[in-house]
């Protein structure tokens, strides 16, 4: 049986005697995703092998005032619980989610608004990292001609999230649809945990067009047990929170 | 206003008393007037590379019209005939790349005394077709307006400094040129009409306000500029009495002994009373930070790689003695969103 208010409190280090499931426990800050969420699921693979998210809004503002809409703020929360369930079919599970938020002004000094290439995007991951231990993924408005970008083929995401020589993070554009977001999102961060493409649109690590295979879709949610293998032994995951 | 003989005659004889121009010429020597290739003599060498033979610093690439070249001239005359000894003129051609190159040399000449700037410095802001200049400017954390303004007050304040004079003994007149069609051009100054509209900077007049040194944003925010005592902060009540919402911003400026000479020089401007963004002089050229207050307290973190090393500065805004800065040789850290509170 899980407590919990235990399982957060030790687990997740929010305050027992006062929180919020949607909130603390799942970190969806931004609203409860509209769709079905099983406690149970969602918590149990947080006690296997699991690894924090740091959901990064670029050009967030207060009000949803800035580059990010409340729309794609919903977007975000959406995408993660989808990965979630995506990543959940291994007990890969994804724990605390901290969020943060770079300020439009400085995201438009840099010319980050819109992400138009792959170099473009490291230059984020270059700039900014989050000050914890969450998988950095920064949440903009815009990417060209992709959904996002991350650490390219056999060559994983570094834990020192203040390297510069190699990916610190994962990119992913907040303008698609829901599902398909929580589908990118996956596949961003499954390259960040040392995932290379795969050949099988129906799996979330499906190639994209360019190689005349098909391009992942909202439906691409397959990990295969090697993969989840691959991903388990990257540095970012956490001892495991029994409970 | 047209040239004419004397003017032409007070000009040349101004520039004969100059050994070497380095840096650049007159592209176009055709001049209402008279013929400017015969200042050519004067204008001797292209590079920077050997500054301590240079007797002023002479950038005009790129000057399509005469106009242009012939207010400068003006400026010389008119200083001459006011019998004020001009060993040198300066006109800088600022552009990113360019600025870069030149101001620790600028430095250098005027802490060796050789170079002997007084009373007019006319700065020419180079947008004009550098496509390097435009991204830097664009894509690198400096908006335009501000880079501009600090590049020009960071020049103007040491000229002061050195001199022992007050800014206001300066006349330092400054330039945006409109005229290539190149697309990086237009592209700047799309950018420029935009932050003017977006800022309400004067960009006639670069918004820079030689009385107060302030800008105010829209938002209330204060760009200040100027060149004070750590404790002096008069500007900052100044800036209360033109009508700013809040005051946001503070300058400081300290001698940086252990190694060098030169002057360090702090602009702070506070967005959104959270993020503040800083320049800082030193010899590798402008530093910039970015951070964070809380309350009165600002910890800033510097944002750029090239210059090598990294930076912390912390300060209590209600003690401005209390400012320290640390710096680490060869690291970098980066920038850190801020966190929301779940």
């Amino acid at each position: 049986m899980i407590s919990i208010r235990e399982f957060a409190s030790e687990c997740l280090a929010v305050n027992k005697d006062r929180f919020t499931i949607g909130t603390d426990v799942l970190g969806y800050a931004h609203g409860i995703p509209n769709r079905r969420i099983s406690l149970l699921d969602r918590i149990k693979p947080m006690r296997e092998t699991a690894f924090n998210l740091s959901a990064i809004l670029v050009g967030h503002e207060a009000g949803y005032s800035g580059l990010i809409t409340r729309a794609m703020a919903e977007r975000a929360c959406h995408a993660i619980d989808v990965m979630r369930e995506i990543y959940a079919q291994h007990n890969i599970g994804i724990k605390r989610i901290y969020w943060s938020n770079i300020p439009e002004y400085l995201v438009r000094e840099r010319g980050h608004v819109d992400i138009n290439s792959s170099d473009e995007a490291r230059e984020l991951t270059d700039w900014w990292s989050a000050d914890n231990n969450g998988i950095d993924v920064f949440f903009v408005s815009q990417v060209e001609g992709a959904a996002g970008w991350s650490a390219g083929e056999n060559h994983a995401g570094s834990c020192d999230k203040e390297a510069t020589s190699s990916w610190t993070g994962a990119v992913v554009e907040l303008n698609g649809r829901d599902d398909f977001t929580g589908v990118a999102l996956g596949h961003e961060v499954g390259h960040f945990l040392d995932l290379n493409h795969a050949g099988d649109i129906a799996n979330m690590m499906g190639i994209e067009l360019r190689e005349n295979i098909g391009t992942i879709d909202a439906s691409s949610r397959d990990i295969t047990v090697a993969q989840a293998n691959i991903m388990k032994r990257h540095c970012m995951f956490l001892s495991p929170c029994n409970h | 206003m047209k040239t004419n003989e004397t003017q032409y005659f007070a000009i040349t004889a101004v520039l004969k008393q100059m050994r070497t121009v380095c840096g650049g010429g007159f592209q176009k020597p055709e001049l209402s007037g008279f013929d400017i290739s015969s200042l050519k003599d004067f204008i001797i060498t292209p590079s920077l590379a050997e500054p301590d033979q240079c007797d002023a610093i002479g950038l005009l690439s790129r000057i399509d019209t005469s106009q242009e070249v012939v207010s400068l001239l003006e400026n010389i005359a008119l200083d001459l005939k006011r019998s004020i000894v001009v060993r040198t003129s300066a006109v800088l051609a600022m552009n990113h790349q360019q600025a870069d190159a030149v101001e620790p040399v600028m430095m250098n000449l005027l802490q060796k005394g050789d170079l002997d700037f007084q009373h007019r410095v006319v700065a020419w802001l180079g947008t004009h077709g550098s496509k390097a200049a435009y991204q830097a400017l664009n894509k690198a954390q400096n908006r335009m307006p501000v880079y501009l303004q600090e590049r020009l007050h960071n020049f103007k304040s040491l000229v002061a400094f050195r001199h022992g004079l007050s800014e206001g003994d300066l006349d330092l007149s400054l330039v945006v040129y409109p005229k290539s069609k190149s697309k990086a051009t237009q592209k700047a100054i799309k950018f420029l009409k935009r932050d003017s509209k977006k800022d309400k900077v004067d960009f006639s007049a670069l918004g820079f306000d030689l009385e107060s040194n302030l800008v105010i944003q829209p938002d209330g925010c204060i760009w200040q500029y100027g060149f004070f005592q750590r404790q002096n902060l008069g500007a900052l009540l100044k800036a209360v009495n033109h009508g700013a919402k809040q005051v946001l911003g503070v300058l400081a400026y300290f001698e940086y002994r252990s190694h060098t000479l030169f002057t360090r020089q702090f602009v702070l401007a506070n967005h959104n009373g959270k993020f503040i963004e800083v320049a800082l002089m030193n010899p590798k050229g402008w530093i910039t930070f970015t951070g964070s207050m809380e309350g009165n307290h600002v910890k800033l973190q510097s944002t750029n790689r090239h210059v090598g090393f990294y930076c912390e500065i912390q300060v209590d805004l209600k003690d401005l003695s209390s400012m320290q800065m640390y710096e680490t040789p060869g690291t970098f850290k980066k920038l850190k969103p801020i966190p929301m509170e779940n």
